[in-house]
């Protein structure tokens, strides 16, 4: 036994031994190849491509592992990745021990032809190598190249008809500082399973500005090229601020609902059924055509003296709230500018205190589409405070404007307000006066105040009527009431026992398991409902103690019991026959729609007598 | 036979002259205590109208003692007359408008108005207990042909449940009104006795029933009182050995409570009438 144990020991120490030794070797062997025969080779592989496929640019280091270090040279003609992927490998060759470093980088060509990356140092350690020049030679594209890239266009133009933004101004030209309202439309393919927009549309191009995008209204089932869309439209007010053509476009970006890559037949992502949750979130950038406006700037000639930037279509209004008033006492003045334009850039309209009144700076306020601020009524609320006392005029608001439709400048006046004043009164004491008033009052003839009625009116013999309670006629009315429930009762509870309620319900849920057959169209469901129901209301109606064991034999034979026409018999035989059919023989034809047999159905057993 | 015959007709006849003499008796008191008014007899017009009033009540009557008094400036006799003539003539806004007055001139203020002051009224009554009559009946009807004649449960359950609960909102209204209505039954004006002329402008309210009893609050004619209820279910009253009879009574607010004396207060109704 001991000397077991001390054999299995040995040759345990002898294996370790070994494991040790070839280790040594290996690492020895290592450390002895770096350095020795450092070299560098280059090479494309596949060093030939056609232009739509890529190749990768290989640099391999041997002996050595570290490293290198040194600056790729760039090739206008080719894409080359910036980090390469770095493989290391140690190997015996022919017994002699050999390391190598591999930098592979990807490359994409972007025009045909060869294209040669020079010869470029690289430093290893503490040598200089010079990386060799290597070149690719990039084909013309073949027909499975042209395939690929088709199919590519026609991905790239259906998604662009999947969602689009379309942008719509009044005119195609505009003048500094003008503002138009326009609509930003964002269409969306219903079929297109978007689960959000992220950001509302943006827009690209310094020379406009624009006002607030509110909530988007939505409009659904909206129908283009033939497809249907729901269409979120914001409306916005464009304002045009540098002159000279000038590019637009709006962006968005809405997330989509996609199925994994790696389950996509034709490698979209898109209209490959993602349902579900199975599938997972994209963000799609949404991109308007460029739309290129013309900014023109407003005419220098006839430019009136008030003109302050406004630009459209307006007409003015003033208004004073008093037309007498006492000295000191402010007058309030509102000028109003109403129709189309800038009122977002419109200052107000110029008017200064003079000898007889002390103007204040306007209060602004405005009516009308607040998102744009296109269209409305802009009010300016002006407080003069008369200095002389007599008879004043409100001297004109000045207001000039420039219409953009016309290309002219306007000039719109307010009318002029007259404006009596009177001198300050001298101060009363009210004391006295109230305490007049208050005696007066006191005094109150109260013969005056209460008028004696001269006819006693209607005689009541109380003061307080009846409580309804107290009323025989009350508690006999309540009996009628009264009667009727125990009568509904009562023949409520005959009426179950008679086994009616049962059977109506039997119809009842027939005749829905009927309806619904015709809904699912399921014929077999139908003719089974139908035979049920025959069997039900004739027996039922016959008093067959168990309608639902009828055969057809005795279904025939109870209505020719009652005073039933032949043709009423032959059709319930006729559709017993089509149920039987059905139900054992599977015989799927169908003559008429099961809409019409069961219209046909329930006039058939109106009939029964 | 004709015995019989001939004694009927005697007592029908002395019933219908006797009805005929008591409607013309109210209506001739009237008209002497209007003449009597005009005359600027004041005194002897508000005598008329108390007698004709003892025969039978009308609006116009009350109102014109409620005026007549009023102008004697007795604030809580013209307040109780006044609200007398609105139980008559609920709409009335002159009367309103006078009682507003009166109740200004005494210096107290008017009641509340408020949504429940309103609608749930001791004239409301009538109204909610037919609409409770009207829903209970209706919804039982309906449930019952929904139980026994509709296969379908669900619009039995939904029926029921709407109807409970309309019969209880229909029920608290009721019950509000009924409140009201007893609370009405046992509201006073608080009133100087004509009898007297030594009193002070307010009437005590006792903590003990009698004259000798420690004054516990004081209150102003025209303000209404609410007398209590005993144990019994009537009101709390107690006779001295003068015959007057105590009620222990309470402001409408609750705030002040004590026995009062029965010349001291009118009765907006009648308990004897």
């Amino acid at each position: 036994m001991k000397k077991i144990f001390f054999y299995h020991f040995r040759l345990r120490i002898v294996r370790h031994c070994l494991t040790l030794l070839l280790l040594s070797l290996f690492s020895f062997n290592i450390c002895y190849s770096q350095g020795q025969n450092l070299r560098v080779e280059s090479s494309f592989q596949p060093p030939s491509i056609t232009i739509s496929n890529s190749s990768v640019y290989k640099v391999v280091i041997y002996g050595s592992q570290e490293n290198p270090q040194g600056s790729r040279p760039q090739v206008s003609s080719l894409i080359i990745s910036n980090s390469p992927q770095i493989f290391r490998s140690a190997s015996f060759i022919n017994g002699v021990p050999s390391v190598r470093l591999e930098m592979s980088f990807q490359i994409k060509p972007k025009k045909m032809g060869k294209h040669t990356i020079p010869s470029w140092p690289i430093k290893i350690g503490t040598n200089t190598l010079r990386v060799p020049s290597c070149t690719i030679d990039v084909l013309a594209p073949n027909q499975q190249d042209k395939i690929r890239q088709s199919a590519e266009e026609k991905q790239k133009s259906d998604l662009k008809e999947a969602c689009f933004i379309k942008f719509t101004t009044p005119r195609s030209f505009l003048f500094e500082g003008e503002t138009v309202s326009g609509l930003i439309n964002l269409y969306i393919w219903d079929r297109l399973p978007v689960s959000r927009i992220e950001r509302a549309p943006q827009k690209v191009g310094d020379a406009f500005s624009l006002t607030e995008l509110g909530q988007p209204q939505e409009k659904r089932n909206q129908s283009r090229n033939n497809k249907a869309y729901t269409i979120f439209s914001w409306p916005i007010g464009l304002t045009a601020a540098i002159e000279g053509n000038h590019g637009i476009s709006f962006n968005t970006s809405i997330r989509v609902r996609v199925k994994s890559r790696g389950n996509s037949s034709f490698g979209s992502p898109f209209f490959n059924d993602p349902f579900f949750g199975f599938g997972r979130e994209e963000s799609l950038k949404v991109t308007s055509d460029l739309q290129n406006i013309t900014v023109k700037s407003l005419p220098v000639i006839n430019r009136p003296k008030y003109f302050n930037g406004a630009i459209g279509s307006f007409s003015t209004k003033s208004i004073v709230d008093n037309d007498r008033v006492s000295l000191g006492d402010p007058v309030r003045l509102f000028f109003d500018i109403e129709g189309q334009g800038n009122f977002s850039a419109m200052p107000a309209p110029i008017f200064e205190s003079n000898s007889d009144f002390k103007i204040g700076p306007p209060a602004f306020s405005f009516e009308g589409n607040e998102l744009t601020k296109q269209q409305g009524k802009q009010r300016f609320e002006y407080i003069l405070t008369p200095l002389n006392p007599g008879l004043l005029t409100i001297p004109v608001i000045p207001f000039s404007y420039f219409d953009p439709i016309q290309e002219k400048y306007f000039t719109s006046n307010s009318s002029e307000h007259p404006l009596r004043v009177d001198p300050g009164e001298t101060w009363i004491d009210s004391t006295s006066g109230e305490l007049a008033i208050e005696e007066k009052s006191n005094s109150i003839p109260t013969t005056d105040l209460f008028q004696t009625e001269n006819e006693p009116g209607e005689w009541v013999q109380k003061t307080q009527k009846n409580i309804l309670f107290d009323s025989s006629v009350f508690w006999v009315a309540q009996g009628i009431p009264f009667a009727c429930v125990c009568g509904l009762i009562f023949y409520g509870r005959k009426r179950k026992r008679t086994g009616r309620d049962i059977f109506r319900q039997k119809q009842t849920a027939l005749k829905k398991q009927m309806k619904e057959a015709i809904e699912y169209k399921d014929p077999t469901l139908f003719y089974r409902a139908t035979r049920e129901r025959i069997r039900l209301e004739i027996g039922t109606f016959y008093k067959y103690a168990n309608p639902s064991s009828l055969s057809n034999n005795e279904i025939f034979t109870l209505l020719k019991s009652g005073s039933n026409d032949e043709s009423l018999i032959s059709q319930i035989q006729d559709i017993l026959h089509i149920s039987d059919s059905h139900e054992f023989a599977e015989n799927e034809e169908e003559s008429q729609s099961l809409d019409i047999q069961f219209k046909k159905i329930n006039e058939s057993l109106k009939k029964i007598r | 036979m004709k015995l019989r015959i001939t004694s009927y007709c005697i007592f029908i006849s002395t019933f219908i002259l006797r009805l005929q003499c008591a409607d013309g008796q109210e209506d001739r008191l009237f008209y002497d205590a209007v003449r009597t008014e005009a005359s600027g007899d004041l005194d002897q017009a508000i005598q008329l109208y108390l007698k004709a009033s003892r025969h039978s009540h009308s609006a116009n009557l009350n109102g014109n003692l409620a005026n007549l008094y009023f102008k004697k400036e007795q604030y809580g006799h013209s307040i109780l007359h006044f609200r007398k003539a609105l139980l008559l003539k609920p709409g009335d806004t002159e009367l309103s408008e006078n009682l507003n007055f009166a109740y200004e001139m005494a210096k107290i203020a008017p009641p509340v108005q408020s949504f429940a002051n309103t609608y749930f009224t001791a004239n409301f009554l009538s109204f909610w207990i037919i609409i409770c009559s009207v829903i209970f009946w209706t919804g039982l009807l309906m449930s019952i042909y929904l139980f026994f004649f509709k296969t379908s449960k669900k619009p039995f359950l939904y029926l029921t449940m709407c109807w409970g609960i309309s019969c209880l909102v229909c029920y608290f209204a009721a019950h509000l009104s009924m409140q009201q209505q007893s609370r009405l039954f046992r509201e006073v004006i608080v009133c100087l006795p004509t009898a007297d002329n030594n009193y002070s402008d307010t009437i005590p309210l006792r903590r003990f029933a009698g004259e000798s009893n420690s004054v516990n609050t004081k209150i102003l004619p025209g303000q209404s009182l609410i007398i209590r209820l005993g144990n019994d279910g009537i009101s709390k009253s107690y006779q001295i050995a003068n015959g007057k009879t105590w009620y222990l009574a309470n402001s409408s607010d609750g705030k002040k409570k004590g026995w009062i004396r029965e010349d001291e207060f009118g009765w907006i109704i009648d308990p004897n009438s």
